[in-house]
């Protein structure tokens, strides 16, 4: 489990190989991760335990993205979220907006661009905590 | 992602722009829109005039957001400064995204490549005619940036969007990242999605069918029904060449890729040239 310093993640991506590449990189710089590839899953956890940040993707099989990240800031509103979409669209940058996310990042990225993303993330919920 | 457009002062480059517009509408992708100065002409007239041509590139970017929605700093006065690494640069930053206008010295293919090679972007996005040929010195340009580049290329043509996106893909090296990029185009042309196999023996054969199979779950699983084809190596070239007169082609010629055999340098070079329709090199 992680610490109270540490800044807890939670990675959503129906395929597993972009969790298997995003977590061990993102624990590399120190946070805490829990990876999902089914959006229920992701749901429940998210109810059972404080997460600063959530990243998603939004093209997902039964709950999807949208209704996640909906869902992730009725629930917990100061939570920061990132949206890494495969098929990027007008509507879908823009209601991830309305929704409150902090970025939005169309694949393919390379590993530099969501580090860069989540430290941003991390600045403001630590600005927050302060 | 990460884009480089890459611009010069013909009137295919206007075109690209608003080609990365509409990607950037989608995409909300981080730009940099790249001018080449040849050490020939750097007069303070010709770096003048290729300022303003970048700061119209990216007006037109910015035009094609409608609504207020838009990630880059719309407001942002391009203040051009010298870098350290000899650009001439204008950071129109402020926004949630990049979108930033940067003029090099020198030849223009090796310094677009340099610049991307520094940068780590996803995509370079050139231009050139539609008709046989390219104006951008000869086309050495657009054919080098393709051939030579380290990431995808895509090479734009003014014609109409494309109604399908037909990759050809090396059966041992479909990455996540090239399907990434093609799901990208797939989306924002609103086309068909056409996998292409190739074969050249029996034993081949096998393996293909198994990774178009694998390829198939992938897409179902997206719940989208790509098309499937098979095609035999030797009739490849005629085969690309009969789709690109009104879909966009995508080939994947990483290093290592088994399409080198049938696409070498040269042949991409060519078919980037003839081709009608624009043209996506994944690596």
């Amino acid at each position: 489990m992680g610490t109270s310093e540490q800044i807890n993640i939670l990675l959503l991506d129906d395929e597993p190989i972009v969790s298997k590449r995003l977590k061990p990189a993102l624990e590399r710089k120190g946070y805490y991760v829990e990876s999902f590839i089914r959006s229920i899953d992701a749901l429940t956890r998210f109810h059972e335990r404080e997460f600063d940040l959530v990243i998603t993707d939004l093209k997902m099989e039964g709950i999807d993205g949208m209704e996640f990240l909906t869902e992730v800031k009725k629930l917990k509103p100061q939570t920061e979220v990132i949206v890494i979409t495969g098929f990027a669209t007008m509507e879908t940058a823009k209601e991830s907006f309305q929704q409150g996310v902090l970025d939005f990042l169309a694949k393919p990225f390379k590993l530099k661009e969501m580090q860069d993303a989540v430290a941003k993330a991390v600045k403001r919920i630590q600005e927050r905590k302060d | 992602m990460k884009i480089i457009v890459a611009v010069d002062s013909n009137p295919y480059s206007g075109h690209v722009a608003h080609e990365v517009g509409k990607l950037a509408v989608n995409t909300w992708a981080d730009i940099t829109i790249m001018g080449v100065l040849s050490p020939l002409e750097d007069t303070a007239k010709a770096r003048e005039t290729l300022e303003q041509q970048l700061v119209k590139y990216r007006r037109i970017i910015l035009d094609s957001y409608t609504s207020d929605s838009c990630p880059y700093n719309k407001d942002a006065v391009e203040q051009w400064e010298q870098t350290e690494d000899g650009y001439s640069m204008a950071a129109t930053g402020g926004g949630l995204k990049q979108l930033q206008l940067v003029i090099a010295k020198g030849a223009a293919a090796q310094e677009i490549l340099l610049y991307n090679q520094n940068s780590e972007s996803d995509l370079i996005v050139i231009s050139c005619d539609k008709d046989l040929g390219c104006s951008w010195q000869s086309g050495k340009v657009p054919m080098k940036v393709a051939t030579e580049a380290t990431c995808s290329v895509l090479v734009v043509k003014e014609t109409k969007d494309p109604e399908q996106v037909v990759c050809c893909l090396d059966h041992d090296h479909v990455t996540q990242y090239s399907l990434e990029m093609i799901n990208q185009l797939v989306t924002l042309y609103g086309a068909e999605l056409k996998i292409v196999g190739i074969s050249d023996s029996d034993s081949l054969k096998e393996n293909i069918e198994q990774k178009m199979q694998q390829l198939l779950e992938y897409y179902n699983n997206l719940k989208l029904t790509p098309w499937l084809e098979v095609v035999d190596g030797a009739t490849m070239p005629s085969f690309i060449s009969k789709e690109s007169q009104k879909n966009l082609v995508a080939l994947w010629v990483g290093p290592t890729s088994f399409l080198n055999r049938f696409f070498p340098k040269k042949r991409i070079s060519s078919f980037i040239s003839d081709s009608p329709s624009s043209v996506l090199l994944l690596r």
